[in-house]
């Protein structure tokens, strides 16, 4: 969290006036640079060599294998299916976190009685590891005894025995909410910082001005949450993407790998069928993915920049 | 342009009156300046007015209707800001287009209302500018283009040169009046600078603690103040004040007897006072001569303690025993610390207050 926020503080032009000192600057963090490079580079090295190779199933290098992981992920069918699910998974989660944390975050920065306990309601499932987050909520959307279909039922409503997982897509979309739930605590802090750094004049002015209804949220607030709304969308995009526990809890990827996506397909191709190397092909192809929207996000930012 | 009548205005914050029966009329093209001690209620009164804070008691009507209940879209008020509350996501032009944008007005409408309000503030160069772009004093006036943009009925200013440094704000206020007079506009303006109130108003308001104390052209309230905080708040240096009492002396006239003075002085001729009458006298610094020791009748004397030389003028702080008053002259004065000096008091502009209801005599 505090690495985000410090993100969001624009690079000073001081900053570039400290070059001179850079060489020894870089003597003093050389040691922590090395262990970052070992930590994060040597993974990212062995998947690499990995995805290039021919490896059995206790990730012994047999030889080199060109393209051929990359051949055999690419024309496994649940490979195509999964990348297309992780599209619409990470664009669902994030969209629907977005579309529901701004007018949240509105909501918790206006004064209301009682506004601490529910910032602190609205921030409390990031307390809870998304583990448990899952498991609970597979628990109560079970078919036989969970409480979703004790509570419809009990409603007069005919969900009794309702199998919610057993079917593709009501899977999908439960574990859709789940993900905008987990992922709305972070967006509506980042919302809300953006909302408190914009003044109460500039409403007032927009009202002397004549905006009424929802133009001074069009005109100020919208424009002026632009930066903190790209940047609670990259962070999202890049965490819901990669984010295993919640579909391998509820589903397991299934059914039928229905509810498959990259991450949870590459698991299983390592760990459940040892196919390590199909495993690191499909490993590279999500980090080449993240990295495309990385740098398209770069461009149009930058692009927006230049403009101003 | 419109008039605006504030009658027997109230304002509560909770239990905290901060209004407390305020009466203002606003004639139509009249320029009226709010001043007072901070805290003491301009702003809230403003806003009022605007709109932006609702009205706990009495009456706010613009042009013959009432506005209590009408929101600050439709009152045609143009505020400008302290802070000047420059959109800082649109260009100069943008910010000062945007109450017409509101209004639908066709594109080629807002740019020749934008460049016209732009060529009277020059601001023409300025225009694709960002307020981060732009310097102090071009955003106060891109603040005021963003005002005049759009012709309303009357203008609101909170303080409006109170980020300027002193130069710029000299400047300013010639500007805004001058942009006041040829627009024919009505203008309420708040400020806690007395010069700004004395050079901008046609009236001033005077207020203190929630209340008028006095409504007048500058001239009236510099010469004749109504009581003794207004005769303290306008004025620089301050008036003196000293406390006194109406005396008969051997030849059977009333005088005035000074606590600072064992000397006695001529009493105005104000008809009311009798013998034994408790008041204040009030003396502006501008009208107290120092003259030599001949000099007998409506003189006190006085010890220096200081001396500031301006160049134009000379302040000199004079003591009388604990009591302490300033004395402007437009002389050089040669004198040091520590020397006696004879001061006489104009009996025409001396200012006497009774001591208990601090109102003019
Ligand atoms: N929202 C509010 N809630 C409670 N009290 C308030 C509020 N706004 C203003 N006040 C109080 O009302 C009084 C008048 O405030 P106001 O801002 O009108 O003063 P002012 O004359 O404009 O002072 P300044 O010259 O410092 O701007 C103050 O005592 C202030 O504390
Ligand atoms: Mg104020």
């Amino acid at each position: 969290m505090t690495a985000s926020t410090t993100t969001l503080v624009p690079p000073s032009p001081r900053g570039l006036r400290l070059s001179k000192a850079i060489p020894g600057a870089l003597l003093l963090i050389l040691p922590s640079l090395l262990l970052s490079a070992m930590v994060i580079g040597y993974p990212i090295f062995d998947v690499l060599r990995m995805s290039v190779a021919d490896v059995n199933r206790f990730g012994r290098v047999l030889g080199f294998a060109g393209f051929d992981n990359f051949l055999a992920a690419f024309t496994d069918p649940i490979f195509l299916q999964s990348a297309w699910q992780t599209l619409i998974w990470t664009f669902c989660v994030v969209g629907g976190t977005v579309l529901i944390s701004v007018p949240i975050a509105i909501i918790l920065n206006e004064e209301f009685y009682g506004r601490t306990v529910a910032r602190t309601i609205i921030l409390l499932p990031w307390a809870v590891s998304l583990a448990m987050t899952a498991l609970v909520w597979r628990f109560v959307v079970n078919g036989d005894f969970g409480t979703l279909n004790t509570t419809l039922s009990a409603l007069g409503l005919p969900f009794d025995n309702f199998p919610w997982l057993a079917d593709a897509s009501t899977a999908f979309g439960i574990e859709i909410l789940v993900g905008i739930l987990v992922s709305m605590p972070f967006t509506v802090t980042i919302i809300m910082g953006g909302l408190t750094a914009i003044p109460d004049t500039l409403y007032e002015a927009s009202r002397m001005d004549g905006a009424r209804g929802l133009q001074g949220f069009r005109h100020i607030t919208l424009p002026l949450l632009r930066p903190f709304l790209q940047i609670a969308v990259v962070l999202n995009v890049i965490y819901v993407f990669n984010s295993f526990p919640i579909i391998w809890i509820m589903t397991n990827g299934g059914p039928a790998n229905r509810t498959d996506i990259l991450i949870t397909y590459v698991y299983k191709q390592a760990f459940g069928f040892g196919k390590l190397g199909t495993a690191a092909a499909g490993s590279v192809v999500m980090f080449a993915m993240l990295l495309a929207f990385s740098v398209l996000y770069l461009y149009m930012t930058r692009s927006r920049e230049v403009q101003q | 342009m419109a008039a605006i009548e504030i009658s027997k205005v109230v304002k509560t914050f909770g239990a905290v009156k901060v209004l407390d029966g305020i009466d203002v009329e606003v004639k139509d093209r009249e320029f009226i300046v709010l001043v007072g001690p901070s805290g003491c209620g301009k702003s809230t009164l403003l806003r009022m007015i605007a709109g932006l804070e609702s009205i706990s008691g009495g009456q706010v009507a613009i042009g013959g209707r009432r506005v209590n209940e009408v929101g600050p879209q439709e009152r045609d008020l143009a505020m400008v800001f302290q802070s000047y509350a420059l959109y800082p996501h649109m260009t100069a032009a943008e910010n000062m287009g945007f109450s017409l944008k509101l209004r639908n007005r066709p594109a080629g409408e807002v740019r020749e209302a934008v460049l016209d309000a732009a060529r009277r503030l020059h601001l023409t160069a300025l225009l694709d500018r960002y307020p981060r772009q732009l310097s102090g004093g071009q955003r106060q006036r891109v603040a005021m283009g963003r005002a005049i943009v759009r012709d309303p009925s009357a203008f609101l200013f909170d303080e409006p040169l109170s980020n300027l440094d002193a130069k710029l704000r000299a400047h300013m206020r010639i500007e805004i009046r001058q942009l006041h007079d040829a627009l024919g506009a009505t203008s309420v303006y708040v400020t806690h600078d007395q010069v700004e109130a004395m050079t901008m108003a046609d009236r001033i308001v005077v207020m203190n603690a929630g209340r008028i104390e006095q409504v007048g052209t500058p001239i009236e309230l510099f010469d004749t103040p109504a009581n003794l905080f207004v005769a303290g708040f306008l004025g620089a240096p301050t008036m003196n004040f000293s406390g006194g009492a109406v005396v008969r002396d051997d030849a059977g006239e009333l005088r005035i007897a000074l606590q600072v003075s064992p000397r006695t002085l001529p009493l105005p001729d104000t008809g009311s006072l009798d013998e034994g009458a408790e008041i204040v006298l009030g003396m502006r610094p501008q009208h107290i001569e120092i003259v030599g020791e001949d000099v007998q009748d409506g003189v006190i004397d006085a010890e220096v303690r200081a001396i500031e030389q301006t160049g134009c003028e000379t302040n000199l702080i004079v003591a009388f025993g604990d009591v302490e008053w300033t004395i402007q002259s437009h002389h050089r004065v040669l004198a040091a610390t520590g020397d006696a000096i004879r001061l006489r008091l104009d009996p025409a502009r001396v200012h006497l207050f009774d001591k208990q209801t601090e109102k003019r005599l």
